[in-house]
Parts: C-alpha cells; structure tokens; sequence
C-alpha cells in the first residue's frame, strides 16, 4: 500500500481521545478485573466477611495495599508514555513496605519472644500468598489489555508494574476475607502475594507487550 | 527544533479532538521525517524504509492514548520511532547501538555530519586503510558507482570492490558480528 492511501485511511479512521484516556482505559481493566476477582472470592472462599471488618488492621491492609497499588497506577502511565523513563520511580514502591515492617518490628517487639512465631505465621500464611496471586490474575489481565493500546517501549518495567498494581488491588480485595491482624503477617504473606503477579509481569512483559 | 514541536504538536492537538484534516498533515509532516530517518539508518534497505514509516505511522495511530498532551510531540513520535528500528533491526539479527539523545535527528535540519550515525562511521572508517575507507565512503555515503569511485582512487573497478568487500567485512568484524554473506 502507498503511504499516502494509508494515511488517508488513518484519517478517515480518526475517533476523538479525551485527555485522561489512558487513566480511563487502566480503570476499565481494573473494574472489570475487579468483578471478576470479586466473583472469585465469593466461589473460592464464600460470602463470610472478615470479623476484622473495618477494624484497625483492616485499614492497615487497604492502607498498605492502596499505597502500592497509587505508586504502581502512577508507575503503569508512565510506562504506557514511550518516551518516559520512569528512572528510580520503580523503588517508590518499597516505601509502603517499609513503613509497614516498621510497624511489624514495634509490634514484635511488644509481643512476647514465644508468641512471635505465632503473631508472624497467623492461621493462613501457607494459602494467603497463593490466594493473593490468584485474584491477582483477572485483574493482571485487564492491566495488560490497557496496555494492549499503549506504548511501552520498557515492557519488563511495565510488566512488573501491571504485576504489582493487580497485585496490590487483589491485596485489598483479599483483606474483605482475611481475619489475620498482625502488621508482621502482611508485611510478610500479603507482600509475597503481591510480589507473585509483579515477578510474573516481569518475566512475561516482554512478550506479552510486544508492539 | 521548537518550531517543528509548536506547529506538529497544534496539529495532535487538534488531532485529538477529532479533526482529521489536521490529522492527516501532521502524518504527511512526521511520514516525510520518518522516511529520511529510517533511509538513513537502514542504508540500502529503502523498500524496508517504507515498510517501516508506515508501521509507525499505524502504531502512532492505535496507541495514540499513549500521548500526554502535556508532553512534547516530538519525543513522542522519536519515541516510537526509535522503538520501531529496534525492533526492526532485532528481527533482522542486526545489533547497532540507537541513541537515546538523537531525538533532534528526526526533527533538526538535514544535516548529517553532526548526527551521533555520521561520527560512528567516520571513526569507524578511519580504522581501515585510507584506500579502503575512501572507496567505502565514495560508494556507500556519497553514492558514486564502483567505476566513478576506482577512476577517483585511480585503482581497477575489480580491485575497488575487493577492497570494498574486504573492509566491509572488517567493520562487520570489528563491531562484533559476523560478516554478512551478501555483503
């Protein structure tokens, strides 16, 4: 085809872009990402909320795992930006992190040395991280598929970010059924759930967001 | 530069909003900027060259929602471009080193001599005997044909292109890849 026909055609093709479409589209993703995992929730793990509904710890877990997901939403449009280089943006993430451990070391430290072991493992730490990841996957998808119309020309960064952010939201999801209280306990299990689908992301971004 | 990026960006601006007049100069504009660009860098390969413009084009078209409209155009299209020969050169199996600093190159005045490619032939030419770079450089930069190119040098065509061949494959050598069978 000659060039000019297909610029002809690029015109004629030509829809409208609001400003904030790319934010737009990444919210798409998510809520529909969103629903589903919430589906998921319901089929794996029942209609029993949390008893630690809307308690302290509870607000840990959303503040935790909401921190993240902003730092990896900001991070996502940037990558989605070709000529953005996100340069050290990609350490913010382990800000959250730290202020967490933070708070899981003064709580340590104010529990007694035998019941450490105990506070740090809760009941779940063996399905938590798994169970993280899983809800993970719809909301991954719906990142990726933003992505689908965007233009990253760092696709391991932007795969680790997608990871992260569906990591972060299915975090936060997760915390409506988690009866866990402990900050050591998310620190720990609820990290390494989140850090599944970012690790994944990272390993599969430059296939998968190849353009 | 600045001009370039005031009058390119007014007409994404524009473009955006839906007007496909605009729409269709500024891809006239960056089509004719793209073409000089990748001709430049692919050499030969000027059917290549065009495949390559319009893969821009229409990869500029679909992920348009990749541009920040506080952002500068420019960087954006060089962007994409850059992202384009990449990835272009890398199905080709050729490994070149593409600057990141060489935005300006697609949106400057030609002139090719301050481009970082002109400094990398230049140095890379002055590696090889003088005979050879110069026959080098009347044929593959100034585009003379062997004939005119051994009547400069005062050498035989055939003994032009043997040195030609030869210090082709040398560079090849010398950059870490291996000679290429139809050089």
């Amino acid at each position: 085809m000659q060039t000019s026909d297909l610029i002809d055609r690029l015109a004629t093709d030509l829809r409208p872009v609001p400003s904030g479409a790319a934010l737009m589209r990444i919210a798409t993703g998510l809520l529909v990402g969103g629903v589903l995992a919430l589906v998921g929730i319901l089929l794996l793990l029942g209609t029993d909320l949390a008893d630690a509904l809307f308690t302290r710890a509870f607000w840990m877990k959303w503040g935790y795992g909401l921190a993240l997901a902003g730092i990896a939403l900001w991070l996502c449009l940037r990558l989605a930006r070709p000529e953005s280089a996100p340069g050290k943006l990609p350490f913010a993430l382990a800000i959250p992190l730290v202020v967490l451990a933070a708070m899981a070391v003064a709580e340590l430290a104010a529990t007694p040395p035998g019941e450490r072991l105990q506070v740090w493992l809760g009941r779940t730490s063996l399905v938590c991280p798994w169970l993280i990841g899983s809800l993970a996957i719809p909301l991954f998808l719906g990142v990726l598929w933003a992505f689908r119309k965007f233009a990253p020309t760092r696709p391991r960064l932007a795969g680790f970010s997608s990871g992260a952010l569906a990591g972060a939201l299915a975090a936060v999801l997760y915390s409506i059924h988690c009866n866990e209280t402990a900050a050591a306990f998310v620190a720990t299990w609820y990290t390494i759930g989140i850090a599944l689908p970012a690790v994944v992301g990272l390993l599969i971004g430059p296939r998968v967001l190849r353009w | 530069m600045p001009e370039a990026e005031n009058r390119l960006k007014q007409l994404m601006l524009l473009s955006l909003g839906g007007d496909a007049a605009a729409y269709r100069a500024l891809l006239a504009d960056l089509s004719a900027r793209l073409r000089t660009y990748y001709r430049r860098r692919l050499g030969d390969g000027a059917a290549d060259a065009e495949d390559l413009v319009q893969e821009t084009l229409i990869a500029m078209h679909e992920r348009r929602i990749s541009f920040d409209r506080s952002q500068p155009l420019t960087a954006w299209v060089y962007a994409i471009a850059r992202h384009k020969l990449i990835d272009h050169l890398r199905r080709r199996r050729i490994r070149v080193a593409v600057s990141v600093e060489d935005c300006a190159e697609l949106f400057a005045p030609d002139d090719i001599e301050q481009t970082a490619a002109a400094r990398d032939v230049a140095q890379l030419l002055a590696t090889l005997p003088d005979a050879t770079s110069e026959a080098i450089r009347l044929t593959k930069l100034e585009g003379h044909s062997i004939d005119e190119a051994a009547e400069r040098t005062g050498k035989s065509a055939t003994a032009t292109k043997v040195s030609i061949h030869r210090g082709l494959a040398r560079l090849t050598q010398r950059r870490g890849g291996k000679p290429d069978a139809d050089e």
